[in-house]
């Protein structure tokens, strides 16, 4: 492995970063914004950004399901939530509570401990990248070799997330007439 | 590429999420703060099953599988949101003090 | 060398994961069965739902062994992701009975009979028969993916199921349930990050031989990660500060769903800590160990300190100080955990399984009573139980024995034994203060238990006999009995484990890894 070092980055790790960056902001500004629709659309940025990251990792499959259904149904579902809630378009009175200060607090001390342990952690410890090591092919065979007992699982719980959604949300008129 | 780009990004996602399900009141917006929770563990996965070259894939196949949780978690979530909606007209988390705990033994929770 | 043909998929053994199966099976049975039952039909969904648990608890005889795995990796045969060893088998065997005793108090909230206020029949039964697919998968889960899906899906038809009541608190109730639940499993899931980084693998044997050989620069990740996933699990059973939602959920919640939760739910949570305790990270006992105790700790104490401010005349009192009961007996539980890290895990998963196995019957029993009472009374103060023993005495001796079992108080007597195992269990484990704190506890709970078991032998007040509404001719006949025979079913349980302790002790010294 020939000897590499932090301040010599490759043109991925150059986009990387630009993007986390992207990401990072995205972020931020989902959580601190006042008006609720602006904090979906840029949880939808933060998202694409992501895959965008796995797409740069050589994780193929992951990035196009990341795409597919965090941001095709998971957004989708949250916007609906807000308008069904009759969220404003304009900012919000409501969007924020009065724990900001404690919230920001921890929040920082969260990342600061975080930060300094992954830092530690990974001093040294290189990705390689030059062969994919996530192509459909390959995660679709550890599914069905390794992983079905969970994969069989998780149909039962998005099964029941589905009977579940179904009849919290109906309407109830009267006895035995709702179906 | 270098571990410590996707795990510190990682990391500072999961706190800006964490510093918005203590900040924030509309529960919508507290869903999308635990979703970007969510979406910095699974690239914490993703990257460290590359930098492992995991033979079983581990970390993408629990990053598929923690996508189609959120996605769950999501829809009965937003059901359960919008039913709290028609039923008090609001969804502010600190507003909704109908079950909380008597104060003084004769006055009677509403 | 394998062929592609060969070993495609992984190869499963159908007998050995029976059980969670057939539940799932049943549970998919009795929605479709909801569609084509006519309207005057659909009272058989109830006894479809006992039968399909029936089996499954059936199921585990031939597993008693506890030699079986399934689903194993094709190239290792050493890591499966499904165990049924004795411990798996046992807690499923609470879980299952658990089950049944909760679908026994549920066949009168879904009589389509009782008109608006009764509840979706098919929809709920397959809710809870998911939810206890996932509890029977939880404790047999040997891979991290399995184990956190299983407690998702354990978790997640409970949502939905304390939502059901749509009047009065349920959606609140829900609302909050949800939020601590997804936020406790964002944290959770954080630690499993890390643990995996650290280990290399997510299948619990060879995260605990990774661990131990992992590079010692990521020694410290690795003792956060396991930190993280163990805080998070135990903020998912309701420890302390995740103990909140607890109450109100309680209360917003249909009384069967309260109870499931109460028992059913707790119990699966903590195998699933023990199974990640005794079989992922056993070199870490010197980090989970404290914590854990230090958790058991304040859970029980604010438990019961919450549990002491219960009035009489508050509505919901009776629920109320049941569900902070189930609290502080949730830091009970604890205690054999946190000492699975000095006195090996044999003598904690023995002393936790006999522990959890009397509060299922007791606590199942106590909420089956105050079902039944509360037909008649709904407002469910603790001052409608004055004077129970006048109108339904033997509803009052059931409510009595189960809170003296609960608070350790001979007739109660495998409470007292099950509570002298624990605090055995944690003096040899040199955990003497939290034995204290423990042993304190006990001592303070015992005012309201007994509190509320002199309520209900107490003369009753003139006024509260004219007051009983008059059941109609025939509605109070049917539900009554499935009632009734929940709290029959229970009691029978306590007392066989009251007059032959062994039955459940004899885990105490166990052999279960």
């Amino acid at each position: 492995m020939t000897s590499r070092e932090l301040l010599s980055p490759s043109g991925q790790d150059v986009v990387f970063v630009l993007v986390g960056l992207v990401v990072l902001g995205a972020a931020v500004l989902c959580v601190t914004t006042r008006q609720l629709v602006h904090a979906a659309l840029w949880l939808v940025v933060a998202l694409g950004g992501l895959a965008v990251q796995y797409l740069l990792l050589t994780a193929e499959f992951v990035a196009w399901v990341q795409v597919l259904i965090y941001l095709g149904s998971v957004v989708v579902l949250l916007l609906f939530g807000l308008m069904l809630t009759k969220a404003p378009i304009g900012p919000s009175p409501d969007a924020d509570s009065g724990n900001r200060p404690v919230a920001l607090a921890v929040a920082l001390a969260a990342a600061a401990l975080l930060v300094t342990l992954v830092i530690d952690a990974f001093r040294t410890a290189w990705i390689d990248l030059d062969t994919p090591h996530g192509t459909a092919e390959q995660v679709g065979d550890s599914l069905f070799r390794t992983w079905v007992l969970p994969f069989e699982a998780l149909s039962v719980l998005l099964l029941a997330a589905l009977i579940g959604a179904i009849v919290v949300s109906r309407v109830r008129s009267r006895a035995g007439g709702d179906r | 590429m270098h571990l410590v780009y996707p795990a510190v990004l990682a990391v500072l996602l999961f706190c800006v999420g964490l510093y918005g399900v203590l900040a924030r009141r509309n529960a919508v917006l507290v869903l999308m703060s635990v979703e970007l929770m969510l979406a910095a563990v699974s690239l914490n996965l993703v990257a460290f099953d590359v930098w492992l070259r995991d033979a079983t894939h581990a970390g993408q196949v629990f990053t598929l599988f923690l996508i189609a949780l959120s996605a769950a978690e999501i829809g009965i979530g937003l059901a359960i949101v919008l039913l709290v909606h028609r039923a008090r007209g609001t969804v502010a988390i600190d507003e909704l003090r109908a079950l909380r705990e008597p104060r003084a033994p004769q006055r009677e929770t509403e | 060398m394998t062929t592609l043909a060969d070993r495609l998929t992984q190869s499963v053994d159908w007998a050995v994961i029976a059980p969670p199966v057939i539940t799932a099976v049943t549970a998919v049975v009795v929605l479709v069965a909801d569609l084509f039952l006519p309207a005057a039909r659909k009272r058989l969904l109830g006894p479809i739902a006992l039968a399909g648990l029936a089996l499954a608890a059936l199921a585990l005889v031939p597993l008693r062994h506890g030699d079986r795995v399934t689903f194993c990796l094709a190239d290792g045969p050493g890591a499966c992701s499904y165990a049924a060893d004795r411990f798996a088998v046992l807690v499923q065997l609470l879980v299952l009975g658990g089950a049944l005793l909760t679908a026994l108090l549920s066949l009168q909230e879904t009589d389509p009979r009782s008109g608006d206020s009764a509840l979706p029949g098919g929809e709920y039964w397959f809710l809870l028969l998911s939810s206890v697919t996932g509890a029977a998968l939880l404790p047999a889960s040997r891979d991290l993916a399995t184990l956190i899906i299983a407690l998702e899906v354990t978790t997640l038809p409970a949502y939905a199921l304390v939502a059901l009541r749509k009047g009065g608190d349920g959606p609140e109730a829900a609302l909050k349930f949800f939020l601590t639940s997804v936020a406790a499993t964002a944290v959770t899931l954080l630690g499993v990050s890390f643990v995996y980084a650290a280990s290399g693998s997510l299948h619990l044997g060879e995260i605990a031989s990774g661990l131990s050989a992992a590079d010692p620069r990521l020694a410290t990740l690795a003792e956060a990660g396991v930190a993280l996933t163990l805080v998070g699990f135990a903020f998912k059973t309701a420890a302390v500060p995740f103990h909140f939602w607890v109450p109100e959920t309680y209360l917003g919640a249909p009384l069967p769903v309260a109870a499931y939760l109460s028992v059913v739910g707790k119990t699966a949570g903590l195998a699933g800590l023990v199974v990640l305790t005794a079989r992922g990270f056993p070199d870490h006992g010197h980090l989970w160990g404290p914590v854990l105790a230090a958790l058991a700790g304040l859970t029980m104490t604010v438990g019961n300190a919450a549990a002491l401010r219960a009035t009489e005349d508050a509505p919901g009192g009776a629920v109320r100080l049941l569900a902070w009961s189930s609290v502080g007996q949730a830091g009970y539980l604890l205690v054999p955990i946190a000492a699975g890290a000095y006195v090996g895990a044999d003598e904690a998963m023995g002393t936790l399984l006999a522990y959890a196995l009397m509060y299922a019957a007791a606590n199942l029993g106590a909420f089956a009573v105050v079902a039944y009472a509360g037909r008649r009374s709904p407002g469910q103060r603790l001052a409608d139980y004055r004077g129970l023993w006048a109108r339904q005495p033997l509803a009052a001796l059931a409510l009595g024995f189960f809170l003296l079992c609960l608070a350790g108080l001979p007739p109660g007597v495998i409470g007292l034994f099950a509570k002298v195992a624990v605090l055995r269990t944690a003096v040899d484990a040199g955990l003497g203060v939290l034995a204290v704190v423990m042993a304190v506890n006990v001592a303070v709970a015992l005012y309201y238990y007994l509190r509320w078991t002199a309520l209900l032998f107490r003369p009753a007040p003139p006024a509260a006999a004219a007051e009983a509404p008059a059941d109609g001719p025939g509605d109070a006949a049917r539900p009554g009995r499935s009632l009734a025979g929940a709290i029959g079913l229970a009691a029978a349980a306590a007392l066989a484990f009251s007059g032959a302790p062994q039955l459940i002790l004899g885990f105490t010294t166990d052999a279960f890894l």
